[in-house]
């Protein structure tokens, strides 16, 4: 139990310096820049320092805020972005944290909470910039949230469970095979609407562009973390680097099989299954692991490609585009969803 | 009046003036280097050729008195052309040191050469050059830059009455100079820079001080004497370069003595004092006001004031005493020797007077009596002065009293003083002033005080309140 | 208020605009040439005419400067200023010559108005100081121009 938590908490808190790297090299490569490249082998030692200078900078709060909400709104943003990952199953249905039976639900709740931080960061900065940027967050979130959920509503009809570890095994099985190759039962063949409407929400669930509206420098400076510095702006950072890996560990586990072996894996797997059950057991759990995180990276590193492709939207562009759009296909979805299986056709 | 026609204008004339001057009326401007309304006319420097009808030949405008039914065209082609070759002639030898030279700036004959002259060169030959004498200290000679205009030699035997500039040899080899070499002796010297038309002759003072367009202007009066002459204060960033006199035909016409030209000096003297002194020691404007009301305790009191004050200032101190010492003696001072206006008379022919203050009329017209008549003085006496009023003449007669000084001191004559408040100079205050013959002409600030100097009215108006507050200056 | 655009439902998405949108920065990504100059190994190529760190021309140890002032005078930013005085060997020389390296704006009237063609802006671009920089005569004179 708390090897896993370990294992979690470890990978999660070392995503933070990675994806800064990852972020300044790769936006920089992407718009035709070098990035930072003199601090260490092509600059991967610059977290190291941008994490250093973290630390010791002042931590200083100004004079006009609500230092208690102030000190624990950080918190606040941080925690339910850790707390989230407890319920996915990470290498294996063994390995998850809490195989809670309400299981997806628990995230959707979980998530929702981080909100609170952001609020109470707003509220508690006394700047109207920060009260602007944390009433947009919380707009947004409560608008997404709803196809955020509508969204799996289909997948959860299909696998009958909420339970992450059903739905991960339900997807190892095979959908059709094509000429030997089998194209096995992942979310996304069953569900590709249902994918699209969830990818696009948890960008604005996380806050990421082009749905970064609560902190767009344009015209809000920095939004509701405008009055942080140093280590407390850091776990903002962090808490946006968890979820963005919550939403890609959640985008692999509903859509791309989990923990399932990626095309080829299961070829490698074959090559150390010697009899040897214990040994076995642990090539599998170890390359369903590496799976699942090969599964999280590209998702991360499509959310920063994305991040640096995509304009940001107008707020009310952002409204229109969740109510008027996305609710609707996820209604509609749910039920040619319904149809389907009613006709027996999933 | 008789009228003749200038440029297709026609123009009234008084029967004598020459044509510069009618056509100046008529708003047409004639180039010249040799003319000067002060000086005799010798038509020298041929620039200010005209046309006139029925003339075979162009005219010099300045030679050529205006006639009934003249026509004068100033802008035809002879005249062009005529100006033209002058220009280039004048400019044979001139030297391209324009960048040197203070003139720049302010020189006819760069001023005419961009109007009229052409902007090429066509002679190759070698300049001729000078060995300068020394001209005394108040003026540079550079005799490269000299376009034998010869005003400066007019200037000596017309104005200041001394033969002093003469024109050696001919030709190519003139030489404009000083009779065998020596240096100047006229207390005049300083116009001989201004009237020069080059840069030939210029002020010492002045030497590469500043350049002459960097300069802003304040007309205002000479206080050097009570001759009051028109001048106008040079300065740049609150700093004094130079004084040049203005035309006022009533009183100086177009010159000054170099007296008041440098007068200016004091004002911004290392040893002029800038803070409130008390014995030896420099004190706050606060204690100072504090200290003065203490002294003088609206008791009875000898009031001296200096002839070089405005006007202004010195009704302000005789309201101030007549409400807030009661029964006081004011007397004015300035030069020894020279108590009434009668007295006052002139030292030369030209322009300087005997009284070395400007004011002298303005205070006898206040009613203040001369300090000669002063038979006794209270133990404390203030002692107002403006900057050129002989103070050490005042200490001496009052030794074993208390002196407190307000105004312009050097620290020489502050060392008399039990306490001195500095006051404005004339070049930072404004007023007026009566000069001897009873003009009343205005001082203009021309510069903003150093320090923490505050006007006399202020001073007073602190010491007559109550409570002593001085606002941050 | 802007114009409505008229989409189509699908094209609200813009799904496949995105998609364009993402291959292209890709391209780039994988393809294009960075357009980064690695500064101290790396340097730009200014034209000739570049006007940078100033300096006034000399000619066997003596400054062509002659201190008329016509480069203050048409300086707009007022960042020049000179004393003048006189000595053996030259009438009129400046005494002091400063340039207030940050107020200056590198227009290069001065240049322009220079009759001696003493003041110069040279090709130097590396000026970055530690404390704010008045050049004195001193530096001025050192002859570090191309031109």
């Amino acid at each position: 139990m708390f090897l896993k938590i370990g294992i979690v908490l470890v990978g999660l808190l070392s995503v933070t310096p990675i994806m800064l790297f990852v972020e300044r090299r790769g936006s920089a490569l992407l718009q035709n820049r070098l990035g930072p490249n003199r601090f260490g082998p092509q600059g991967l030692l610059q977290s190291v320092l941008d994490v250093l200078k973290f630390i010791f900078k002042e931590d200083r709060a100004p004079g006009h805020v609500n230092k208690f909400y102030f000190s624990l709104a950080p918190l606040v943003v941080v925690v339910p972005a850790l707390m989230t990952f407890a319920v996915i199953p990470f290498a294996g249905n063994d390995f998850i944290i809490a195989n809670l039976d309400v299981g997806i639900l628990y995230c959707f709740s979980i998530a929702s909470l981080g909100v609170y931080g952001i609020i109470m960061a707003g509220w508690a900065s006394n700047n109207k910039y920060s009260l602007l940027g944390s009433l947009r967050s919380s707009a947004q979130m409560i608008s997404y949230e709803l196809t955020l959920g509508l969204s799996i509503v289909g997948l959860i009809m299909i696998f009958q469970s909420v339970k992450l570890g059903d739905m991960v095994s339900a997807q190892g099985e095979t959908l059709f095979s094509i000429g030997g190759i089998d194209v096995p039962k992942w979310g996304i063949f069953l569900q590709p609407v249902g994918f699209i409407l969830f990818l696009v929400s948890s960008f604005a669930e996380t806050n990421r562009l082009p749905f970064d509206l609560p902190e767009g420098e344009a015209e809000l400076i920095a939004g509701y973390h405008l009055e942080y510095g140093s280590m407390r702006f850091a776990l903002f950072m962090l808490a946006e680097f968890v979820s963005m890996t919550v939403a890609s560990a959640l985008l692999s586990t509903l859509f791309f099989g989990g923990w399932q072996y990626l095309p080829g894996f299961s070829w490698i797997a074959h090559l150390f299954s010697d009899g040897n059950i214990a040994v076995t057991y642990l090539v599998s759990t170890l390359l369903h692991g590496i799976s699942f995180v090969i599964k999280i990276a590209s998702f991360m590193w499509f959310f920063v490609w994305v991040r640096w492709t995509l304009p940001r939207f107008r707020f009310d562009q952002l409204m229109n585009f969740g109510w008027k759009v996305l609710l609707p296909l996820a209604l509609l979805n749910v039920f040619v969803t319904g149809l389907l299986i009613y006709l027996g056709v999933l | 009046m008789p009228k003749c026609t200038i440029d297709g204008k026609e123009v009234e004339f008084k029967p004598g003036e020459n044509l510069i001057t009618v056509a100046k009326r008529a708003g047409v401007e004639i180039p010249v280097f040799c003319y000067h309304p002060g000086l005799s006319v010798v038509a020298q420097c041929r620039m200010c050729y005209v046309e006139i009808e029925k003339m075979p030949k162009l005219q010099t405008a300045c030679s050529t008195n205006a006639a009934e039914g003249m026509v004068v065209k100033t802008q035809s082609d002879p005249v062009v052309k005529g100006r033209a070759g002058t220009m280039e002639f004048l400019l044979l030898n001139h030297p391209l040191d324009c960048p040197i030279c203070d003139k720049a700036g302010e020189c006819d004959l760069q001023d005419n050469s961009f109007g009229h002259g052409s902007a090429n060169m066509r002679h190759t030959e070698e300049r001729r050059t000078y060995v300068d004498v020394d001209m005394g200290p108040v003026i540079e000679k550079n005799m490269n830059r000299c376009i034998h205009c010869t005003r400066c030699i007019r200037f000596g035997e017309e104005v200041a009455g001394i033969h002093e500039m003469v024109a050696i040899q001919r030709g190519n080899n003139i030489d404009i100079t000083t009779i065998d070499g020596n240096p100047l002796q006229t207390e005049y010297a300083g116009n001989y820079a201004d009237i020069c038309p080059t840069g030939s002759l210029t002020l010492r003072d002045f030497r590469f001080r500043k350049r002459a367009w960097m300069l802003k202007k304040t007309s205002t009066i000479c206080e050097g004497c009570s001759k009051g002459c028109n001048m106008e204060i040079q300065h740049e960033g609150n700093v004094i370069y130079r004084c040049v006199p203005r035309e006022n035909l009533e009183i100086n016409k177009y010159w000054m003595c170099d007296e008041g030209r440098m007068n200016y000096h004091y004002t911004q003297d290392e040893k002029r004092i800038l803070n409130p002194r008390s014995g030896a020691t420099f004190i706050g404007w606060e204690d100072a006001i504090q200290t003065l009301k203490d002294q003088i305790n609206e008791k009875p009191l000898t009031v001296l004031v200096g002839s070089d004050l405005t006007q202004q200032e010195l009704e302000n101190i005789l309201e101030y005493t007549k409400n807030y010492h009661k029964g006081s003696s004011v007397y004015h001072f300035g030069t020894e020797g020279v108590f009434t206006s009668a007295q006052d008379l002139p030292v030369d022919k030209i322009l300087k007077m005997k009284s070395k203050t400007s004011n002298l009329n303005g205070a006898e017209k206040l009613g203040i009596k001369s300090v000669q008549e002063m038979k006794s003085a209270s133990d404390v006496v203030l002692v107002f002065a403006g900057g050129r009023a002989n103070v050490q003449s005042v200490t001496k007669k009052l030794e074993g009293k208390k002196l407190i000084g307000i105004g312009v001191y050097s620290l020489n004559e502050a060392e008399s003083f039990s306490m001195v408040l500095p006051s404005l100079s004339f070049t930072e205050k404004d007023g007026t002033i009566f000069n001897h013959q009873g003009i009343e002409q205005k001082l203009k600030r021309a510069i903003q005080p150093k320090n923490t100097i505050k006007a006399i009215s202020e001073i007073l108006m602190l010491t007559a309140n109550k409570k002593v507050k001085v606002g941050a200056n | 208020m802007l114009a409505q655009r008229k989409t189509g439902f699908f094209n609200k998405f813009y799904l496949v605009e995105i998609i364009k949108g993402l291959m292209i920065t890709m391209r780039n990504m994988l393809f294009a040439k960075r357009a980064t100059i690695q500064f101290p190994e790396e340097r730009r190529d200014y034209s000739e005419k570049f006007r940078g760190q100033h300096y006034i021309k000399s000619v066997n140890g003596v400054e062509n400067c002659t201190a008329c002032m016509l480069c203050p005078t048409v300086c707009p930013a007022e960042c020049i200023h000179i004393v003048a005085g006189e000595r053996e060997d030259k009438e009129k020389y400046p005494i002091k010559f400063e340039i207030d390296s940050l107020r200056c704006c590198f227009c290069g009237m001065c240049e322009e108005a220079c009759p001696k063609d003493a003041i110069k802006l040279s090709n130097i671009y590396e000026m970055s100081q530690q404390n704010r920089t008045v050049y004195e005569k001193e530096f001025l004179l050192e002859q570090r121009g191309n031109k």
